[in-house]
Protein backbone atom coordinates (compact mmCIF):
# COMPACT_ATOMS: atom_id res chain seq x y z
CA UNK A 1 0.00 0.00 0.00
CA UNK A 2 2.55 2.45 1.05
CA UNK A 3 4.20 1.57 -2.21
CA UNK A 4 1.21 2.57 -4.43
CA UNK A 5 1.05 6.16 -2.25
CA UNK A 6 4.86 6.52 -2.79
CA UNK A 7 4.35 5.71 -6.92
CA UNK A 8 1.50 8.42 -6.81
CA UNK A 9 4.06 11.15 -5.31
CA UNK A 10 6.74 10.07 -7.12
CA UNK A 11 4.83 11.68 -10.32
CA UNK A 12 3.11 14.31 -8.33
CA UNK A 13 -0.34 12.68 -8.40
CA UNK A 14 -1.29 14.56 -4.81
CA UNK A 15 -5.44 14.31 -4.85
CA UNK A 16 -4.90 10.55 -5.83
CA UNK A 17 -2.23 10.22 -3.02
CA UNK A 18 -4.26 11.74 -0.30
CA UNK A 19 -7.21 9.42 -1.33
CA UNK A 20 -4.71 6.68 -0.72
CA UNK A 21 -3.72 7.21 2.63
CA UNK A 22 -7.25 8.28 3.79
CA UNK A 23 -8.64 4.85 2.63
CA UNK A 24 -5.77 3.25 4.64
CA UNK A 25 -4.87 5.63 7.87
CA UNK A 26 -8.18 7.09 8.28
CA UNK A 27 -9.36 4.88 11.12
CA UNK A 28 -6.05 5.25 13.11
CA UNK A 29 -5.74 8.50 12.79
CA UNK A 30 -8.86 9.14 14.21
CA UNK A 31 -8.37 6.08 16.65
CA UNK A 32 -4.95 7.96 17.59
CA UNK A 33 -7.25 11.74 18.05
CA UNK A 34 -9.81 9.92 20.03
CA UNK A 35 -7.25 8.77 22.60
CA UNK A 36 -5.53 11.59 22.79
CA UNK A 37 -8.93 13.94 22.97
CA UNK A 38 -11.45 11.31 24.71
CA UNK A 39 -13.95 13.55 22.82
CA UNK A 40 -15.52 11.90 19.47
CA UNK A 41 -16.40 15.13 18.17
CA UNK A 42 -12.73 16.49 18.56
CA UNK A 43 -11.02 13.66 17.62
CA UNK A 44 -12.88 13.94 14.11
CA UNK A 45 -12.55 17.33 13.61
CA UNK A 46 -8.67 16.96 14.09
CA UNK A 47 -8.49 14.18 12.51
CA UNK A 48 -9.66 16.02 9.68
CA UNK A 49 -7.06 18.71 10.17
CA UNK A 50 -4.34 16.21 10.41
CA UNK A 51 -5.48 15.06 6.74
CA UNK A 52 -5.13 18.93 5.58
CA UNK A 53 -2.14 19.00 6.91
CA UNK A 54 -0.63 16.29 5.39
CA UNK A 55 -2.52 17.23 1.78
CA UNK A 56 0.18 20.83 1.94
CA UNK A 57 3.32 18.30 3.42
CA UNK A 58 2.67 15.96 0.84
CA UNK A 59 5.48 17.46 -1.69
CA UNK A 60 8.18 17.40 1.35
CA UNK A 61 7.39 14.09 2.05
CA UNK A 62 11.16 12.77 1.37
CA UNK A 63 10.65 9.02 2.01
CA UNK A 64 12.98 9.16 4.85
CA UNK A 65 10.60 7.82 6.98
CA UNK A 66 7.72 5.34 6.21
CA UNK A 67 4.53 6.87 5.30
CA UNK A 68 3.02 5.76 8.77
CA UNK A 69 5.79 7.07 10.79
CA UNK A 70 5.25 10.58 9.23
CA UNK A 71 1.41 10.42 9.26
CA UNK A 72 1.60 9.61 13.06
CA UNK A 73 4.07 12.28 13.97
CA UNK A 74 1.67 14.45 12.14
CA UNK A 75 -1.06 13.54 13.95
CA UNK A 76 0.21 13.48 17.51
CA UNK A 77 1.38 16.87 17.02
CA UNK A 78 -1.81 18.49 15.86
CA UNK A 79 -3.72 16.55 18.64
CA UNK A 80 -1.41 18.36 21.05
CA UNK A 81 -1.67 21.78 19.15
CA UNK A 82 -5.63 21.17 19.23
CA UNK A 83 -5.34 20.13 22.87
CA UNK A 84 -3.60 23.06 24.36
CA UNK A 85 -5.65 25.81 21.57
CA UNK A 86 -8.67 24.41 22.91
CA UNK A 87 -8.10 24.15 26.43
CA UNK A 88 -8.14 20.43 26.10
CA UNK A 89 -10.20 18.16 26.95
CA UNK A 90 -10.02 18.92 30.80
CA UNK A 91 -11.70 22.33 30.51
CA UNK A 92 -14.53 20.64 28.50
CA UNK A 93 -14.91 18.27 31.83
CA UNK A 94 -14.43 21.57 33.92
CA UNK A 95 -17.35 23.61 32.05
CA UNK A 96 -19.77 20.94 31.63
CA UNK A 97 -18.71 17.77 33.84
CA UNK A 98 -21.90 15.97 32.87
CA UNK A 99 -22.39 16.27 29.43
CA UNK A 100 -20.38 14.32 27.82
CA UNK A 101 -20.24 11.45 29.98
CA UNK A 102 -24.10 10.92 29.86
CA UNK A 103 -23.96 11.91 25.93
CA UNK A 104 -21.38 8.83 25.86
CA UNK A 105 -23.10 6.67 28.38
CA UNK A 106 -25.99 6.46 26.32
CA UNK A 107 -23.95 5.35 23.05
CA UNK A 108 -22.77 2.84 25.79
CA UNK A 109 -24.74 1.93 28.26
CA UNK A 110 -24.06 -0.16 31.17
CA UNK A 111 -24.23 -3.96 30.59
CA UNK A 112 -26.21 -4.39 33.97
CA UNK A 113 -27.71 -1.84 36.46
CA UNK A 114 -25.15 -2.46 39.04
CA UNK A 115 -21.97 -2.34 35.90
CA UNK A 116 -19.96 0.76 36.95
CA UNK A 117 -19.30 3.29 34.38
CA UNK A 118 -16.39 2.34 32.96
CA UNK A 119 -16.04 5.34 30.34
CA UNK A 120 -15.51 7.86 33.31
CA UNK A 121 -13.22 4.87 35.46
CA UNK A 122 -11.02 5.39 32.12
CA UNK A 123 -11.05 9.05 31.88
CA UNK A 124 -9.66 9.46 35.33
CA UNK A 125 -6.75 7.32 34.52
CA UNK A 126 -3.16 9.32 34.07
CA UNK A 127 -2.82 10.53 30.80
CA UNK A 128 -0.60 8.25 29.34
CA UNK A 129 -1.94 5.60 30.55
CA UNK A 130 -5.82 6.48 29.51
CA UNK A 131 -4.27 6.80 25.71
CA UNK A 132 -2.89 3.53 25.72
CA UNK A 133 -6.23 1.46 27.21
CA UNK A 134 -8.27 3.32 24.60
CA UNK A 135 -5.85 2.66 21.90
CA UNK A 136 -5.59 -0.51 23.12
CA UNK A 137 -8.98 -1.49 22.69
CA UNK A 138 -9.70 0.57 19.58
CA UNK A 139 -6.80 -1.19 17.69
CA UNK A 140 -8.26 -4.31 18.62
CA UNK A 141 -5.44 -5.62 21.28
CA UNK A 142 -2.02 -4.78 19.19
CA UNK A 143 1.01 -3.43 21.20
CA UNK A 144 2.61 -2.86 18.26
CA UNK A 145 0.09 -0.55 16.89
CA UNK A 146 -0.43 1.19 19.85
CA UNK A 147 3.70 1.68 20.37
CA UNK A 148 3.51 2.94 16.69
CA UNK A 149 0.48 5.24 17.04
CA UNK A 150 1.69 7.14 20.62
CA UNK A 151 5.44 6.71 19.33
CA UNK A 152 6.50 5.10 22.31
CA UNK A 153 8.71 1.99 22.72
CA UNK A 154 6.50 -1.54 23.26
CA UNK A 155 7.95 -1.72 26.64
CA UNK A 156 6.52 1.55 27.68
CA UNK A 157 2.95 0.52 26.38
CA UNK A 158 3.08 -3.15 28.07
CA UNK A 159 3.81 -1.19 31.54
CA UNK A 160 1.26 1.44 31.02
CA UNK A 161 -1.57 -1.00 29.98
CA UNK A 162 -0.58 -3.50 33.63
CA UNK A 163 -0.61 -0.51 36.01
CA UNK A 164 -3.58 1.00 33.92
CA UNK A 165 -5.22 -2.82 34.37
CA UNK A 166 -4.70 -2.59 38.35
CA UNK A 167 -5.83 0.45 38.96
CA UNK A 168 -9.20 -0.04 36.60
CA UNK A 169 -9.83 -3.67 38.13
CA UNK A 170 -9.26 -2.30 41.96
CA UNK A 171 -11.75 0.53 41.52
CA UNK A 172 -14.33 -1.19 39.27
CA UNK A 173 -14.83 -3.89 41.70
CA UNK A 174 -15.14 -1.60 44.42
CA UNK A 175 -18.15 0.73 41.91
CA UNK A 176 -19.41 -2.87 41.82
CA UNK A 177 -19.56 -3.57 45.34
CA UNK A 178 -20.81 -0.20 46.57
CA UNK A 179 -23.29 -0.71 44.01
CA UNK A 180 -25.03 -4.03 45.15
CA UNK A 181 -24.44 -2.89 48.81
CA UNK A 182 -26.57 0.46 47.69
CA UNK A 183 -24.02 2.21 49.13
CA UNK B 1 -7.53 -8.17 47.24
CA UNK B 2 -5.65 -10.33 45.44
CA UNK B 3 -2.33 -11.82 47.08
CA UNK B 4 0.19 -8.96 46.79
CA UNK B 5 2.87 -11.73 45.93
CA UNK B 6 0.82 -12.56 43.00
CA UNK B 7 -1.17 -9.25 42.05
CA UNK B 8 1.27 -8.42 38.88
CA UNK B 9 1.79 -12.04 37.53
CA UNK B 10 -2.53 -12.46 37.71
CA UNK B 11 -2.82 -9.28 35.74
CA UNK B 12 -0.41 -10.35 33.02
CA UNK B 13 -2.24 -14.03 33.13
CA UNK B 14 -3.37 -14.16 29.84
CA UNK B 15 0.63 -13.62 28.30
CA UNK B 16 2.36 -15.52 31.33
CA UNK B 17 4.59 -18.83 29.78
CA UNK B 18 4.23 -22.01 30.81
CA UNK B 19 6.30 -21.79 33.86
CA UNK B 20 4.66 -18.73 35.26
CA UNK B 21 1.34 -20.01 34.13
CA UNK B 22 1.32 -23.19 36.08
CA UNK B 23 2.50 -21.01 39.06
CA UNK B 24 0.10 -18.96 38.54
CA UNK B 25 -2.57 -21.88 38.50
CA UNK B 26 -1.11 -23.82 40.92
CA UNK B 27 -1.79 -20.58 43.78
CA UNK B 28 -5.60 -20.15 42.34
CA UNK B 29 -6.28 -23.40 42.57
CA UNK B 30 -6.57 -22.72 46.59
CA UNK B 31 -6.51 -18.89 46.79
CA UNK B 32 -10.55 -17.38 46.45
CA UNK B 33 -9.49 -13.69 46.56
CA UNK B 34 -6.75 -14.17 43.61
CA UNK B 35 -9.72 -16.31 41.34
CA UNK B 36 -12.10 -13.03 41.89
CA UNK B 37 -9.31 -10.61 41.08
CA UNK B 38 -8.64 -12.82 37.91
CA UNK B 39 -12.49 -13.54 37.03
CA UNK B 40 -12.17 -9.21 37.51
CA UNK B 41 -9.74 -8.79 35.30
CA UNK B 42 -11.79 -10.89 32.29
CA UNK B 43 -14.94 -8.87 33.12
CA UNK B 44 -13.50 -5.88 32.20
CA UNK B 45 -11.46 -7.06 29.50
CA UNK B 46 -14.52 -7.96 27.67
CA UNK B 47 -16.05 -4.49 29.12
CA UNK B 48 -13.39 -2.22 27.60
CA UNK B 49 -13.39 -4.39 24.23
CA UNK B 50 -17.25 -3.47 23.58
CA UNK B 51 -16.96 -0.20 24.63
CA UNK B 52 -14.21 0.72 22.12
CA UNK B 53 -15.64 -2.09 19.96
CA UNK B 54 -16.53 -0.43 15.91
CA UNK B 55 -15.61 2.73 16.72
CA UNK B 56 -15.13 4.17 13.33
CA UNK B 57 -15.02 8.50 12.20
CA UNK B 58 -17.96 9.49 10.23
CA UNK B 59 -19.39 7.84 6.66
CA UNK B 60 -18.61 11.85 5.33
CA UNK B 61 -15.16 11.84 6.92
CA UNK B 62 -12.90 11.24 3.91
CA UNK B 63 -15.60 13.26 1.57
CA UNK B 64 -15.12 16.04 4.14
CA UNK B 65 -10.92 15.90 3.62
CA UNK B 66 -11.10 15.34 0.06
CA UNK B 67 -13.43 18.42 -0.50
CA UNK B 68 -11.61 20.75 2.08
CA UNK B 69 -7.93 19.76 0.84
CA UNK B 70 -7.74 21.43 -2.29
CA UNK B 71 -9.57 24.56 -1.74
CA UNK B 72 -7.74 24.82 2.25
CA UNK B 73 -4.98 26.13 -0.01
CA UNK B 74 -3.29 26.70 -3.20
CA UNK B 75 -2.00 22.86 -4.74
CA UNK B 76 0.95 21.92 -3.60
CA UNK B 77 4.23 22.56 -5.12
CA UNK B 78 7.67 21.18 -5.19
CA UNK B 79 9.90 23.09 -2.34
CA UNK B 80 11.78 26.25 -3.79
CA UNK B 81 14.94 25.22 -5.67
CA UNK B 82 18.21 25.74 -4.18
CA UNK B 83 19.74 29.03 -4.91
CA UNK B 84 22.09 29.24 -7.89
CA UNK B 85 26.05 28.86 -6.38
CA UNK B 86 28.40 31.52 -5.45
CA UNK B 87 29.92 33.40 -8.79
CA UNK B 88 33.54 33.61 -8.83
CA UNK B 89 33.28 37.04 -10.55
CA UNK B 90 33.24 39.24 -6.99
CA UNK B 91 35.98 37.66 -5.93
CA UNK B 92 38.58 37.80 -9.36
CA UNK B 93 37.10 41.57 -8.98
CA UNK B 94 38.18 42.11 -5.81
CA UNK B 95 41.37 40.34 -6.48
CA UNK B 96 42.39 42.61 -9.40
CA UNK B 97 40.96 45.72 -7.38
CA UNK B 98 43.63 45.02 -4.53
CA UNK B 99 46.05 44.32 -7.15
CA UNK B 100 45.27 48.08 -8.84
CA UNK B 101 45.63 49.94 -5.67
CA UNK B 102 49.35 48.10 -4.87
CA UNK B 103 50.43 49.20 -8.44
CA UNK B 104 49.40 53.07 -8.15
CA UNK B 105 50.90 52.97 -4.81
CA UNK B 106 54.35 50.99 -6.15
CA UNK B 107 53.91 53.94 -9.16
CA UNK B 108 53.58 56.49 -6.53
CA UNK B 109 56.82 55.61 -4.68
CA UNK B 110 58.68 55.26 -7.92
CA UNK B 111 57.56 59.10 -9.17
CA UNK B 112 58.61 60.47 -5.70
CA UNK B 113 61.64 58.46 -5.81
CA UNK B 114 62.96 59.63 -9.19
CA UNK B 115 61.65 63.48 -7.69
CA UNK B 116 63.63 63.54 -5.02
CA UNK B 117 66.79 62.67 -6.99
CA UNK B 118 67.05 58.82 -5.88
CA UNK B 119 67.87 56.68 -8.46
CA UNK B 120 66.23 52.68 -8.22
CA UNK B 121 67.46 49.65 -9.84
CA UNK B 122 65.74 46.99 -10.51
CA UNK B 123 67.27 43.82 -11.18
CA UNK B 124 66.97 42.21 -14.59
CA UNK B 125 63.32 40.91 -15.82
CA UNK B 126 61.46 42.37 -12.74
CA UNK B 127 58.64 43.16 -14.67
CA UNK B 128 58.23 39.73 -15.85
CA UNK B 129 58.93 38.39 -12.56
CA UNK B 130 55.98 40.80 -11.13
CA UNK B 131 54.00 39.59 -14.31
CA UNK B 132 54.29 36.14 -13.41
CA UNK B 133 53.80 36.56 -9.77
CA UNK B 134 50.65 38.71 -10.77
CA UNK B 135 49.09 35.56 -12.91
CA UNK B 136 49.85 33.27 -10.12
CA UNK B 137 47.50 34.85 -7.90
CA UNK B 138 44.76 35.09 -9.98
CA UNK B 139 45.37 31.79 -10.97
CA UNK B 140 45.22 30.69 -7.11
CA UNK B 141 42.33 33.19 -6.56
CA UNK B 142 40.49 31.56 -9.25
CA UNK B 143 41.08 27.90 -8.75
CA UNK B 144 39.59 28.22 -5.00
CA UNK B 145 36.96 30.24 -6.05
CA UNK B 146 35.50 27.38 -8.82
CA UNK B 147 36.09 24.71 -5.49
CA UNK B 148 34.23 26.23 -3.58
CA UNK B 149 31.13 26.70 -5.96
CA UNK B 150 31.52 22.83 -6.51
CA UNK B 151 30.86 22.19 -3.25
CA UNK B 152 27.88 24.07 -2.82
CA UNK B 153 26.42 22.34 -5.70
CA UNK B 154 26.99 19.09 -4.35
CA UNK B 155 25.33 20.01 -0.73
Amino acid sequence: MDEEIRAHLDKERWTEALDQLLRQYQTKVFHLAFSMLGNREQAEDTAQEVFIRVWRALPAYRGASSVSTWIYSIARNTCLTALKSAGARRTVSLEDPGTRAAAERQSHPPSSPHAPDLRRLVDDLPEKQRQVVALFYLEEKSYEDVSRLLGIPLGTVKTHLHRARKELAVRWRKEHTDAVRGV
Amino acid sequence: MPCAAFEDLLTGYAELATGERQRADAHLAGCGDCREYLETLAALDRELSALYQGFQPHAGFAAGVLSRAPASSKPPRKPMAQPHPPSAWPEVLDFCGWAAILAIVALLAMTSAARSGIALRFPPYAGWYAAAAFAVAALLTLTWKSKSAVSFRHR
